[in-house]
Parts: C-alpha cells; sequence; structure tokens
C-alpha cells in the first residue's frame, strides 16, 4: 500500500516538500522512517526528534498506516 | 481588509487565526487586548534581528503547518487564561520573509494585576517557540542561509 509523506522545515532539504512511499499492510511509523532514513542517511538525526501527525492529531510511533494515508513529519519547532 | 489576526478571547469563535502572512500591527493588538477589568497589559514581539552564530542576517523566512499551528496555539492561550487569571491573551505568529526589525510573533496578555500578564506573557511565548509546528529559516547577508533551531529538547 502507498502513504502520503509532507515534510517541513530543514527536512524539505532533504525530501523536498514530500514523498510517496510502498509500505507494508501492518507498517508503522516506524517503518516509514527506517525508508526515509535509508533514502537519505543525512535525515537520520532530525528523523529521530520529529513529531509525526495524521488527520491533523500527533500520533505515536506505532501508529498502524492505512492505504493512502498522508503523514505529516513535524521537526523540532524553530519558531519565536 | 479583514483583520490578518484574531484574538483568543475566554469565549471565542473556533475560525480565529493565529497566524498571518500580514505585517503584524502593534497598535491594534494593544486596541484589542484592552479590557475595562485589566489594571495591567503587556507586550512581547519577537523581533528580527540582524545577527545570528556570529553572521550578518538579511532576513528571516518562517514556515508554519498551519492547521496544527492554530489549533497548538489556541490551546496554549487557553490554558495560560484559565492558569493566570487572564482576561484577554493573543498571540499572532507571522509567516513568509520577514525583515530586520520587524516583528516575527506578537503575545498580549491582559490581566488584573501586573504580575499575572507577565508570567502568562512568559509562559505563552515559551510554549509557542516550542510547541508549534512553525519554522525559521535565516538567511545571511553572505548569501549562505540555515534552519533556525532553537528548540534542542529530544523529546518530541
Amino acid at each position: 500500500m502507498r502513504v502520503n509523506i509532507i515534510v517541513f522545515g530543514i527536512l524539505k532539504d532533504f525530501f523536498s516538500s514530500g514523498v510517496e512511499l510502498e509500505i507494508n499492510e501492518s507498517d508503522t511509523i516506524l517503518q516509514v522512517i527506517n525508508q526515509l532514513r535509508d533514502f537519505k542517511k543525512e535525515s537520520a538525526d532530525v528523523l529521530s526528534r520529529c513529531r509525526f501527525a495524521v488527520h491533523e492529531n500527533f500520533i505515536d510511533k506505532d501508529y498502524l498506516l492505512k492505504n493512502g494515508e498522508t503523514i505529516f513529519i513535524i521537526p523540532p519547532s524553530s519558531g519565536g | 481588509m479583514e483583520k490578518p489576526y484574531l484574538s483568543y478571547l475566554p469565549r471565542v469563535a473556533d475560525d480565529i487565526k493565529f497566524i498571518t502572512e500580514y505585517p503584524i500591527d502593534m497598535i491594534s493588538l494593544l486596541q484589542e487586548i484592552k479590557d475595562p477589568k485589566a489594571g495591567g497589559i503587556v507586550l512581547f514581539s519577537g523581533e528580527v534581528r540582524n545577527h545570528s552564530h556570529s553572521k550578518d542576517v538579511a532576513y528571516l523566512e518562517y514556515e508554519a503547518y498551519i492547521p496544527m499551528a492554530e489549533k497548538i496555539i489556541k490551546n496554549i492561550l487557553k490554558e495560560a487564561v484559565e492558569s493566570f487569571n487572564l482576561h484577554k491573551a493573543i498571540c499572532v505568529h507571522r509567516i513568509g520573509k520577514i525583515e530586520i526589525g520587524e516583528s516575527a510573533v506578537a503575545v498580549l496578555t491582559a490581566s488584573s494585576h501586573r504580575e499575572e500578564s507577565y508570567k502568562a506573557n512568559r509562559y505563552i511565548i515559551d510554549r509557542v517557540k516550542h510547541e508549534a509546528p512553525i519554522w525559521k529559516k535565516e538567511f545571511f547577508t553572505d548569501g549562505t542561509s540555515e534552519w533556525g533551531h532553537n528548540c534542542k529538547c529530544n523529546h518530541h
């Protein structure tokens, strides 16, 4: 199944504004992080400090993804 | 023109906006925060300064995950109003390109006595900087640029 990834801030340097990923049934956010990290090794440090959101709510890393869902990856804030 | 900002008031509509792409109008905000019950009003403005990391800054750009930033800021203001017994609280964060000397974020608090306004204001800006999904990119005069990283915590 496929999921859409939207990224912000420094992650745009690695993944533009987003990517589409092919994942397996019963995959969680953890598998998504691994795929992204394998794709861009330099993103590992930031990815380890990110929050994740689906449908405008934060989700845990064990959140079970559904086909066609859009995951927003939120790096540490730097507003203000 | 429609107001590019709105405040959190104890009774507030759900469609209010805390993120704006327009310059922040401090005079209007000061008018808006005024309340006959308030003996103290505090205004904090987070300004774009001309230096960072020992380099000269040309300008900043901010981006936000707007729907969640709106939700989070609204919640922070709501909690501040309740915790500090405020009469009003306002927070507006600007996104897009912001020049030196312009305001990137404004927080205004109004309470019966000054102590609560000071404390709540600090509480609000600290939480907004830490929790709201908003990101800063610094553009330096030497042509380089860097994403901001003022939040160093590891628990996100």
